[in-house]
């Protein structure tokens, strides 16, 4: 059912798979990158198939299991027959295919922002308390010019203030162990 | 001798009008900061203009930078927001890419002998300018939070399973949280790019002035040298940082705005 895209991604992929023997540590990842998006989207490559990858059906397998075919029927000289299946496994490829998947590591990294993200966690942890506090304080004082009930809204405001730059700064807490912190 | 002066460590932020243009009583001339917003802009649409004018299936030098930045972003969005994060992924991009160009080209050293109105000019280091892009995108999330909820999205003010005397106080304490939001998200960014530009120029002025001291005391203009160094890769970290920073917690606004319904 393959065959006919295995066809097309196999030009395309001919280079690709020969530049990772050439280049394994450089071009692997990369090239990677583009076999499990090139499903279908052989002849134009750009960012927009990027999106493919991030956001559309999760098809790896059945990709890779495509470009491994015709990685194998390429160098074997092969014509690919109806079923995309290559009988034969030289040692080599999987030897190849081994090291690209230990390359790659797990499919879906853990934490791909690693300390980058922990210092924008630290950067936004000083501000929090402030900016909580300098809006309660201005929302009292707002108040307190209104109604005309001078210090009452203001200290009211600068205790509000606290505890939601407070509740900002649990909330960024809570972050670091996923998206859904809202029940914190 | 040549002439060397100082210029004071506050005129970097100095706003100069370059076409003067008004609309009723509206000053909005055509500053050294819109040209510089300008220059930003006009560089990464020539950048992304440059990386995907002949893409390939290997990509080249510019094709593979762009689609680093692409791909930083795409995870972001996709792992803050989830799977609905994928129609704010244009805004997030221009967003984060706009405020890093901003920040990295004011750190670019302005060429001698330009006159005041082409100097490098940080659009960032203006609270005004960072408001407006924090108040864009609170605007984004209350916008979207009630087109997505309805009445539900003040949910995100009424946490649900609270001991029923916190009810006097929470809601108040979320309202004030949430508006604090815009103000952290422009002060922040604001307030790093001021700060770091104001030490830059900080330690370059003493340089400058115990250069033209002359004599034995030129030597200990070594020190805040080498200090202006490591400020400026400071700087380049803070930028690229700061950047991310407003591209995280927009993110995180605005999965807020998407899930307020959902507890």
């Amino acid at each position: 059912m393959l065959a006919a895209e295995n066809i097309a991604v196999s030009k395309a992929i001919g280079q690709c798979a020969i530049q990772i023997v050439a280049r394994p540590g450089a071009a692997t990842r990369r090239a990677h990158d583009y076999l499990c998006i090139s499903n279908g989207y052989t002849s134009n490559c750009s960012l927009d198939a990027a999106m493919r990858r991030l956001y559309g059906p999760r098809d790896f397998t059945e990709v890779r299991a495509s470009f491994r075919t015709c990685f194998r029927a390429k160098l074997m000289g092969d014509t690919i027959d109806k079923d995309g299946a290559g009988k034969e496994e030289p040692p080599s490829l999987d030897e190849f295919s081994d090291r690209l998947d230990r390359m790659r590591g797990s499919p879906e990294p853990e934490n791909p922002r690693g300390s980058g993200a922990a210092w924008g966690h630290a950067m936004r942890v000083s501000s929090e308390l402030l900016a909580g506090l300098f809006v309660g304080a201005l929302l009292g004082l707002g108040l307190d010019r209104w109604l005309g009930t001078q210090p009452l809204f203001l200290l009211a405001g600068i205790g509000l203030g606290f505890a939601a730059g407070l509740r900002n700064l649990m909330r960024s807490a809570n972050e670091g162990s996923g998206h859904s912190s809202e029940d914190g | 001798m040549i002439d060397i002066r100082a210029a004071g460590p506050m005129e970097q932020f100095e706003i100069v009008p370059i076409v003067p243009l008004s609309f009723g009583s509206f000053d909005i001339s055509f500053t050294n900061s819109s040209l510089w917003m300008l220059i930003g802009t006009g560089a990464i649409i020539l950048f992304f203009f440059a990386a995907t004018r002949r893409t390939g299936l290997i990509p080249g030098r510019v094709q593979s930078m762009a689609e680093v930045l692409y791909e930083f972003v795409s995870d972001l969005v996709r792992d803050t927001i989830g799977a609905e994060g994928r129609k704010f992924f244009p805004y997030v991009f221009t967003l984060f890419i706009w405020i890093l160009i901003a920040n990295i080209f004011g750190l670019l050293p302005t060429i001698p002998g330009m006159p005041h109105e082409l100097h490098t000019f940080t659009p960032t280091s203006h609270l005004i300018v960072t408001l407006a892009l924090a108040m864009l995108t609170i605007t984004i999330v209350i916008v979207y939070g009630f087109w997505k909820n309805g009445l539900g999205f003040l949910k995100l003010f009424w946490p649900s399973g609270l001991p029923w005397p916190m009810y006097a106080l929470i809601p108040a304490i979320e309202v004030i949280s949430f508006l604090s939001r815009p103000i952290s998200l422009a002060v922040r960014l604001f307030a790093n790019m001021f700060a770091g530009h104001i030490i830059l120029k900080l330690f370059a002025g003493f340089v400058v002035s115990l250069l033209s001291a002359g004599g034995a005391v030129m030597v200990f203009g070594l020190a805040p040298f080498l200090g202006a160094i490591a400020v400026t890769m400071l700087e380049f970290l803070v930028a690229a940082l700061q950047a991310y920073v407003f591209a995280v917690l927009t993110c995180i606004y605005l999965s807020d705005a998407a899930h307020a319904g959902d507890h």
